[in-house]
Order: structure tokens, then C-alpha cells, then sequence
């Protein structure tokens, strides 16, 4: 033996024969324990149902191995929130490198490799060490944030904070283990072991040395074995469940921003989910991975309304409904109500139908999702559950028998679609006639007042552009946004290839819309149903005509006016540009920014339908919205979008006058009223 | 109540000419069904007219057990019967009424909701500006129900569609003689199986004045206007086949055809219409306010016992109107109304 191998531990040393055979036991049958239930859950996803396709095809493995790579490595959703991203990172990389010192352990002992003495040893001891402290550090972190009281975030389940306890308890009794070893003889060399050779001094300060530090060492390492044995056989449930499966869940996230549907094949099984048998394998592999960090929570405008609904709450209650369903309970029944029936725990007894008709469809909690969660997905999916089990509120009933007799969602007769028009010059696209820009007035164009204004602004301006343009008049009908996110895929489908017939009788080139929703509907959601065409949003239309210089807005505003981001145009399209060189190019207004913008917009608690229903909630969407807008002291709260209009509207008037907010309007009514036109 | 059926029908909501929605069923006929489906449960046999393909779809659905397709009510066979606007079709209520009368058995219009128990069905009725009518009604018996009845179910567009079209043991052939596809609603004539030619008449009629004002319903109202008993005397037995009692204690007891006859007579008496009767119509009927409501093949018929296969049907309502169709080279009468329907002043 040369002397750097005298600079070495014994392994196992102080273990005796029967217990390290029980000790390989115990771990043998935990790691089979995790794997039976890996396995169970594996088959589960398998017999579940395809997923819809929001992942390219090609992205393939390269992309899946790359993404859980880069997201273990550099923690950047995490990171978002700078306490949790630390605690994490720090707990994340002290296990570890844990978990490698404890491979290098097992192959130095259990396999003919040498390699665990001299300069490595005291090297691979030393962030061995640091690495623990790290993981404490980290746990300690989460711990004492779940300790405080102030923070609503925290999931307080006992299952939650099991996990945080029970590794904690084994970081610390692999230090008090390592300190007893140490304590026997404390070897000069150990000093490396910067943490065990202070806990070994502590211990021999206490008298604990010798014969005794091998007691404490041995009575140590089995209470620290079997804490790890426990740690392994849970990793399959419930919250342990995300260290394995938060990773994959992230590889496997939809790509395209969020908010976006894919669509559904009108198959012989019914769209939607009424049971968790329903979900497909992605959606039972999102649920499981859920970290129950309830950032979610904190982005969702539903809840900060005091709306029933909790994001993290539908996924945790998607992953109850499986656990019940693979123990057996709750099966779905048939009959009405009972909706596509594919087995498994009914979804109403873990998610309330209240939840899921309060979500606004925003895509916020998708964004949000460090592992890559789309709850949005889920809460459509239980809706359209709910609408093939016929069980809907009043209010989305009546939207799609509006929307399904008269084409619009209010009811109106398709004739009136152009009773907004009255005065204007308005150009209807004749029987079968080409259209190179087809104007796409909306809904909300043609029958909401809030909506009209907005029209009759586009018109102005695109007859002083002297664009050669066409609207649909009454042959337009609604492009199935509403229908669509109410869980109605039947009613939307229909809608859209009629659309697309008409658009296509016209041979239509380029759509041009002022509604966010039609703008998205028309982008990134007919493509799936095989007609794409260039759409462009009117904040787009206006930037690209100042640009261009030719369209020159006059001097006739005055004050302050703050942009409130459209979630479709902002959050699912990614543009936040566009509106915002429209109010630049505005002279006499200063702009403002609200905190939150752009991307990270907050709702205005018009979408996903949310416009015809109204769950009750503590206050309102668009009254917190209209006050983030008012705490900007602007005088104009400008946005794109006559559904953000309509809401933002409501809560500037139930804020008061004292809010200091004008009024609202949409960017073309801006450009029309400074007078440049 | 043995078997529950529901005649349902689709409406076009708009001329062909403006772009309109998707087929569609009027609110009374999807509530006729979830009612159907959900309150009275068993399997629910549907009836749709030849060629009404979006009602056969809706039925089946919604849960129908089977869907019959008819040319007219002959095919019809039912011991309970919900129909709604687009069921009855161009018929209106006045189908109801005469397939009541045909099958002779209770009709009750304005449904809201029917509840089965007891043996009886549990009728609530739309009485108008939010009244509403508890009726305890016994089959066999037609209910027309409201459109304004609560939705109870919503049938999505993906099971209409996925309802395979003319599916094999789904749509039953009417025992009616074959007829071609009539796919317009508004072609179909439902009352021809049943009736004369006959043409209700739609009078702009003014009763305020003529009726007394009560606090009570408005079926009380009714009864007085038309001098109809609603005393003890027109209450029928509890049992009885065919009855329809209020929880008010305040009965109806005609049948359709007998009110729109004491209804056009006393709009004639009052000269709101005019009329012309065919010999041996309705001179043996009494005058407004004399009729007695137990009286059978009078009032009652509709809620009574039914009839004895001896007893005489009641006179068949041939009487034409003078608002019919006006023969070839007769001068329509010169009137001068003023405004509101009054004669001017000379």
C-alpha cells in the first residue's frame, strides 16, 4: 500500500456482516419499490391517451435529453423567482453532488475500481462536504419560507413539507455519520472534510470519541441508511414524485407560446375530459410533475379576482383523480353529465365546475410553470368535458346556441353585422370576388358599441390610406374563439371551416383584424385545420403604416397613457412592439409602463370566454387591471383589443373619477382622434 | 307514466337568403327533451318530421332511445307527449289541441318543468309575468312546453354531428304511407291528417274592458272572460284519467277544441271578429257565460274520464271564417278603421 492510500476511509468498516446484508436488503427493495411505481405510472401514461400534438415532430429526443440538461444545469425558470430559484439551485446541486460522492463510495467498495484515496479523496471529501452544506442551505431556505406566515403561495400539506423534512434529516445525519467517523480517531487528513470534522470536534468536545464515536457512527449510518432507503422508495409519490418527473415534464412542454390550442381530432371519441382516464399521457405526466410552488397561483387573475379558481389546485386535483382512479374509487359514470366517459376518477370530484369556468384562458399559469405545466390545456380539456357531459352554465349555453344559429356570440342577426357601417364607406367583398386585404370587423366589432368605435375608426383609416380593401359584411361570422375556450370544439371546428370556405371563395390574401382573439384564432389555430393565411393585427397594420410614413398622427392628444397588453396579442403572440410604436409615434402623449406588461401582462378578464360568464369572485378582473393603470398616472389607458376595451372600461368606471383615468380606447380610436387623419 | 315521447323539430331562424346559422332547435324543443331524458328517465322515444335531420340528430343525441321519423301526428303514439315550437311546427298550439282531442287526453301549454311521482305527472305551467301554476296531471296527456323552460342539458355540436345520418335502427320508418322528403318546415301542413281546412283566425283583439279585473290567474281570467265555471263544479275527481288540477284549487276543464270555440264565440258576440258558420255547426253550443263546465264533450273533455266509445264525438270544427280565402269575384266589404282598429268618427 502506497502512503497516499493510507489517506483513504474504511468502508463499511464499522458495520457488521448482517447489517450491511440487511442494508443491501432494505435498498435493493426500495429502489424496487420506486420502480414498481415508476413502472405503474409508466403503463398508466401509455394506456392513456395520445397527446395532442404541440411538440414539432422531429424535435424528437436530441431536444428532450438538451431541454432536461439545460434546465437542471442553469435553473432558469426557476430562477424567475429569485428565493425559490436559489433555494432550489443550491438544494438541487448539493444532492447532487451527494448523490455522485455516494456512487463513488459504491463503486470504490462494490466494484474492483480503486480510485478513493490520496489528493482525490481529500479533493472529492471536501466538495463532498460543500455540496452538503449547500443541500441544508437550500432546504433550509424552503423550510423557513414555508415557516413564515406572510407568504399565501405556500401549498401548507404535510406531504409537501414531508419531503423537505426528510432531506433535511438526511443531510444532517450524513454529517452527524461522518462526524462520528471522524470522532474515532480524528485524522489529520480529515481536515478536508471541512463540515464532518467540525461535528467531529464538537462530538469529542462532548467526550464522544473511540469506542463510543463508533457506537454513535454505527447507530448513525443505520438511521441515515434508512432514511435514504425511505427517500428512494417515495420518490414516486405525490410531491416526491417531481424531482423524477419535473425534468421530463419540462422536456416534454408544448412548444409556441402559450395560450395556443392544438387541435383536437373529432374522432369517435369524444373531445374533452370528464375523468381522469381521459386525460392524455402528457397531461397525467404535467400533473405529476407539479412542484406545487403555486407561482401559478400568483400570476392568475381569476385568483387574484377571489375566484374559486386555483391553477395549481386543477393539477394537484387531476393528479388525485388518477391516484383514486389507480386505487380503484371513483369511477365515472355514464349517462348525461357523465361526458366522454373514459374511465377513471370523475374530474368534478377533484377540480369544481367553478374553476374550471372562471379561468380566463390568459395563459399566464402556462408561462409561469417552471416545469412546464399547461394548465390552460387541462382546464379547456375538463371544459370540453363538461360541455360533452352537457353540463354548462347558462351563460355558455347561450353563447354557443348564439353563436351556432346566428354566428355571433351575441346573438345579433348576421344582417346587422354592418349596422355599425352606417355613414361610413364601407367596401362589401361581392359574390366570389378576389380580395387581396380582407378587413375582419369581428364580433365585437359589429355588435359591441365598444367594438364599433373601434371599426369605424379602421375604416377611417384605411379609407384615408386609400387601401384597397374588403370586409365580409354578413357573410363574416364568428371565427369559434369563445366556443372554442367554453369547451365547445364542435361548434368552433364547424365555425372555422365554414370561415375558411369563405375566405377561401374570396381567395383571400391577407386578413386584417383589430381583435386579438380572431388575429390568434386565424395565425396559429387554422393552420391545424389546414388553411393558413397571412394575418396581421391592426396594431401591426398602423406601426408598419407610420413606419412607413404613411400614416402621420397629429398633435391633438394630450397626456399620459399607459398600454394594457392584449393576452392574445402579447403573452400568445409575442407582440409587444407593434402598439408600442403606435403610441410613440403619438406626439403629445408620454407613454407609461404598468409592472406588469408586455409578455407578462394581467388580464383584463375577458377571455376564454369570460365575457358572457361571470363567476363571482372578491372583486373584479378588469377593476384591478384598471387600477394598475391608474397607479401609472396615466390619463389614457390605450389597448388593442374591444374585448380589453369593454372590460377595462367597466373597472375604470368602477374606480371612480379620482383614479385620474380619462378614458379608455383602442389604438386606431387614438390615431383617429389626433387628428392626423 | 310508461312512455314518454317528445316531438322535436328543427326551425330555420332566418330566410334563406341571409346568411344564417347552423341548424338549430328552438329552447322549447331541447328543453322538451332534456326534460324528457331527465325528469321523466326510461327510455325516451323521439318523433321528428320526414326529412328534419337536424331534430333527428339532437334527439339521438341527447340520449333518445329511438328516433321515428312522420309525415303526420297519425304516427304519433305516446302516453306522454312533449312537444315543442319546432315540434309543433306550423301547427302551433293548435296541434296540441287537436291531437289532445284526437287522443283524448289532457293538454297543458306553457310548460316550465314536469316532474314525474305519485302516479301523476307534476306540471309547472308559465302563467306569464313570473306567475307560475302547480298542475297535477295524469296520462295520457300532451304538454307543450315553453321556451322558456330551464335548460337542463346541453347537447354539443360534436354528438349532433357524430350521430351517424339515417343510422340503421335509429330512424324508423312512420307507419304513415311514405312521402317524399319534405325538408321545409314551413311546407308541412301537421293539422291536415286531423282536420278540415280550417284557417284560425288572428284578430287583433282588445278585451280590456271586457274582462274583469281579478288578482287571480290567468286561467281565472280566462274562465271568467269565457264564462267557464271554475267553481267546485268544473273540479274533476282525483284519479281520474286525464285530469288536470291546480294546486289553487282553480280548474281547468275544456278541451282545446271547446275553448276555441267559446273563444271565437264570444269574440263574435262581442263583434271583435266576424264569422260565418256552416248549417249544424255550433247552433247547438251555448251562449258565452250559460255553458256548464261538466257538461260532456264540453268542458271536461280535455280533463274528464274519457269518453265512451258510444258517446258521440264532439261536432268536428268545420265552421269557416270570413277571413278564409274570399271566392272568386266577391267585393270584400268596405271598411274604414282608424286608428287602433276604431271606426273613425262620422
Amino acid at each position: 500500500m502506497s502512503p497516499a492510500e493510507t489517506i483513504t476511509r474504511a468502508i463499511l468498516g464499522n458495520i457488521p456482516a448482517p447489517i450491511r446484508t440487511g442494508f443491501y436488503v432494505v435498498v435493493f427493495a426500495a429502489v424496487a419499490v420506486a420502480a414498481a411505481g415508476f413502472l405503474r405510472r409508466f403503463l398508466h401514461y401509455r394506456r392513456a391517451r395520445p397527446s395532442l400534438p404541440r411538440v414539432p415532430p422531429g424535435a424528437g429526443a436530441r431536444r428532450g435529453v438538451a431541454s432536461i440538461l439545460s434546465y437542471l444545469t442553469f435553473h432558469r425558470e426557476l430562477r424567475r423567482d429569485p428565493y425559490a430559484g436559489l433555494a432550489h439551485l443550491l438544494a438541487v446541486y448539493g444532492f447532487g453532488i451527494l448523490f455522485i460522492g455516494t456512487c463513488l463510495v459504491f463503486l470504490e467498495h462494490d466494484t474492483p475500481l480503486h480510485f478513493f484515496y490520496g489528493d482525490f479523496y481529500l479533493f472529492a471529501s471536501l466538495i463532498i462536504d460543500l455540496g452538503g452544506v449547500a443541500f441544508l442551505a437550500g432546504l433550509s431556505m424552503f423550510l423557513g419560507r414555508r415557516a413564515g406566515r406572510g407568504d399565501s403561495r405556500i401549498l401548507r400539506a404535510w406531504w409537501v413539507a414531508a419531503l423537505a423534512w426528510l432531506l433535511l434529516w438526511i443531510g444532517v445525519s450524513g454529517f452527524l455519520v461522518e462526524g462520528a467517523r471522524i470522532a474515532r480517531d480524528m485524522p489529520a487528513f480529515e481536515r478536508w472534510s471541512v463540515v464532518g470534522y467540525g461535528v467531529a470536534a464538537g462530538l469529542r468536545a462532548l467526550g464522544v470519541a473511540g469506542r463510543e464515536a463508533a457506537l454513535w457512527h454505527r447507530a448513525g449510518w443505520i438511521v441515515h441508511a434508512a432514511l435514504c432507503a425511505a427517500f428512494f422508495a417515495l420518490l414516486p409519490w405525490r410531491f416526491f414524485g417531481h424531482m423524477a418527473y419535473g425534468a421530463v415534464s419540462w422536456a416534454v412542454r408544448g412548444t409556441g407560446p402559450p395560450g395556443i390550442l392544438p387541435v383536437v381530432p373529432l374522432g369517435e371519441r369524444a373531445p374533452g375530459a370528464a375523468a381522469a382516464g381521459d386525460f392524455s399521457w402528457r397531461d397525467l405526466l404535467h400533473a405529476d410533475a407539479c412542484t406545487t410552488c403555486g407561482r401559478c397561483n400568483d400570476v392568475c387573475p381569476a385568483t387574484a379576482a377571489g375566484k374559486v379558481l386555483r391553477p395549481r389546485e386543477v393539477v394537484l386535483g387531476l393528479r388525485a383523480a388518477v391516484d383514486a382512479g389507480l386505487a380503484g374509487g371513483g369511477t365515472a359514470g355514464g349517462g348525461p353529465g357523465a361526458g366522454p366517459g373514459g374511465g377513471g376518477a370523475a374530474l368534478t370530484a377533484f377540480v369544481p365546475d367553478g374553476m374550471l369556468w372562471s379561468c380566463t384562458t390568459c395563459g399566464a399559469c402556462n408561462e409561469a410553470c417552471p416545469v412546464g405545466i399547461e394548465i390552460l390545456e387541462k382546464i379547456v380539456e375538463g371544459r370540453r368535458g363538461r360541455v360533452e357531459g352537457g353540463v354548462v352554465p347558462d351563460a355558455a349555453a347561450d353563447l354557443f346556441e348564439s353563436t351556432a344559429a346566428r354566428f355571433n356570440p351575441y346573438g345579433k342577426a348576421p344582417g346587422d353585422r354592418l349596422a355599425w357601417a352606417s355613414g361610413l364607406n364601407v367596401p362589401v367583398a361581392g359574390d366570389g370576388e378576389s380580395v387581396e386585404l380582407l378587413y375582419w370587423v369581428g364580433c365585437a366589432g359589429s355588435f359591441d358599441p365598444d367594438g364599433q368605435a373601434v371599426s369605424r375608426a379602421m375604416i377611417r383609416i384605411l379609407n384615408h390610406l386609400g387601401v384597397r380593401y374588403r370586409v365580409l359584411g354578413p357573410r363574416e361570422c364568428c371565427s369559434g374563439d369563445p366556443a372554442r375556450r367554453l369547451g365547445e370544439e364542435g361548434l368552433f371546428q364547424e365555425l372555422a371551416r365554414l370561415n375558411i370556405a369563405r375566405l377561401r371563395q374570396h381567395s383571400v390574401q391577407r386578413v386584417l383584424t383589430h381583435c386579438p382573439h380572431c388575429f390568434n384564432t386565424f395565425k396559429n389555430e387554422y393552420p391545424g385545420l389546414g388553411a393558413a393565411f397571412e394575418v396581421e393585427h391592426h396594431s401591426q397594420f398602423l406601426a408598419r403604416m407610420i413606419r412607413d410614413g404613411k400614416l402621420r398622427p397629429g398633435a391633438g392628444l394630450g397626456g399620459t397613457v399607459v398600454f394594457h397588453d392584449p393576452c392574445y396579442l402579447g403573452r400568445a403572440n409575442g407582440e409587444v412592439e407593434a402598439p408600442r410604436q403606435v403610441l410613440a409615434a403619438l406626439p403629445d402623449l408620454e407613454p407609461r409602463e404598468m409592472p406588469r406588461s408586455g409578455t407578462r401582462s394581467f388580464c383584463c378578464g375577458a377571455g376564454g370566454g369570460s365575457m358572457w360568464l361571470d363567476v363571482a369572485g372578491r372583486t373584479r378582473i378588469e377593476t384591478l387591471r384598471a387600477g394598475e393603470a391608474a397607479a401609472t398616472g396615466a390619463t389614457i389607458l390605450a389597448t388593442g383589443c374591444p374585448f380589453c376595451k369593454t372590460m377595462l372600461e367597466a373597472g375604470r368606471q368602477s374606480l371612480g373619477p379620482g383614479s385620474g383615468l380619462r378614458e379608455v380606447k383602442d389604438l386606431a380610436e387614438l390615431l383617429v382622434e389626433s387628428g392626423g387623419l | 307514466m310508461e312512455r314518454a315521447s317528445v316531438l322535436v323539430g328543427s326551425v330555420a331562424l332566418l330566410p334563406p337568403a341571409v346568411p344564417s346559422g347552423l341548424p338549430a332547435l328552438p329552447a322549447s324543443d331541447r328543453a322538451a327533451m332534456a326534460l324528457a331524458m331527465l325528469r321523466l328517465g326510461g327510455a325516451t322515444r323521439a318523433y321528428c318530421w320526414r326529412g328534419d335531420e337536424e331534430a333527428r340528430r339532437y334527439a339521438l343525441a341527447a340520449g333518445a332511445a329511438g328516433v321515428l321519423a312522420i309525415d303526420d301526428v297519425r304516427g304519433l303514439d305516446f302516453d306522454l307527449l312533449l312537444v315543442g315550437a319546432g315540434g309543433a311546427g306550423a301547427g302551433g298550439d293548435l296541434l296540441l289541441g287537436r291531437l289532445a282531442e284526437e287522443k283524448q287526453c289532457a293538454m297543458v301549454l306553457d310548460v316550465l318543468d314536469v316532474q314525474a311521482g305519485g302516479g301523476a305527472l307534476l306540471v309547472t305551467r308559465d302563467l306569464g309575468r313570473g306567475a307560475r301554476e302547480l298542475l297535477s296531471v295524469q296520462g295520457p296527456a300532451v304538454l307543450g312546453i315553453s321556451g322558456q323552460a330551464p335548460r337542463l342539458h346541453y347537447v354539443s355540436r360534436y354528438r349532433r354531428l357524430a350521430v351517424p345520418a339515417a343510422a340503421a335502427g335509429a330512424t324508423v320508418a312512420s307507419p304513415a304511407p311514405q312521402a317524399a322528403a319534405r325538408p321545409d318546415a314551413a311546407s308541412r301542413d301537421p293539422l291536415a291528417p286531423l282536420s278540415e281546412p280550417w284557417e284560425p283566425a288572428r284578430p287583433r283583439a282588445r278585451i280590456e274592458g271586457l274582462a274583469q279585473r281579478t288578482a287571480g290567474t290567468a286561467t281565472e281570467r280566462m274562465n271568467a272572460l269565457l264564462g267557464v265555471s271554475s267553481g267546485p263544479a268544473g273540479r274533476m275527481e282525483p284519479g281520474e284519467a286525464g285530469t288536470a288540477r291546480t294546486g289553487l284549487e282553480h280548474v281547468v276543464v275544456a278541451d282545446a277544441e271547446t275553448c276555441a270555440r267559446h273563444l271565437l264565440r264570444f269574440l263574435s258576440h262581442h263583434g271583435v271578429i266576424e264569422r260565418r258558420l256552416t248549417a249544424g255547426t255550433h247552433a247547438a253550443a251555448p251562449p258565452p257565460g250559460g255553458g256548464r263546465a261538466d257538461e260532456p264533450g264540453q268542458a271536461g273533455a280535455a280533463g274528464g274520464p274519457r269518453r265512451p266509445a258510444a258517446t258521440p264525438p264532439p261536432p268536428a270544427l268545420t265552421g269557416k271564417l270570413s277571413r278564409g280565402p274570399r271566392p272568386p269575384g266577391e267585393q270584400q266589404p268596405a271598411r274604414i278603421r282608424g286608428p287602433y282598429g276604431k271606426a273613425p268618427h262620422a
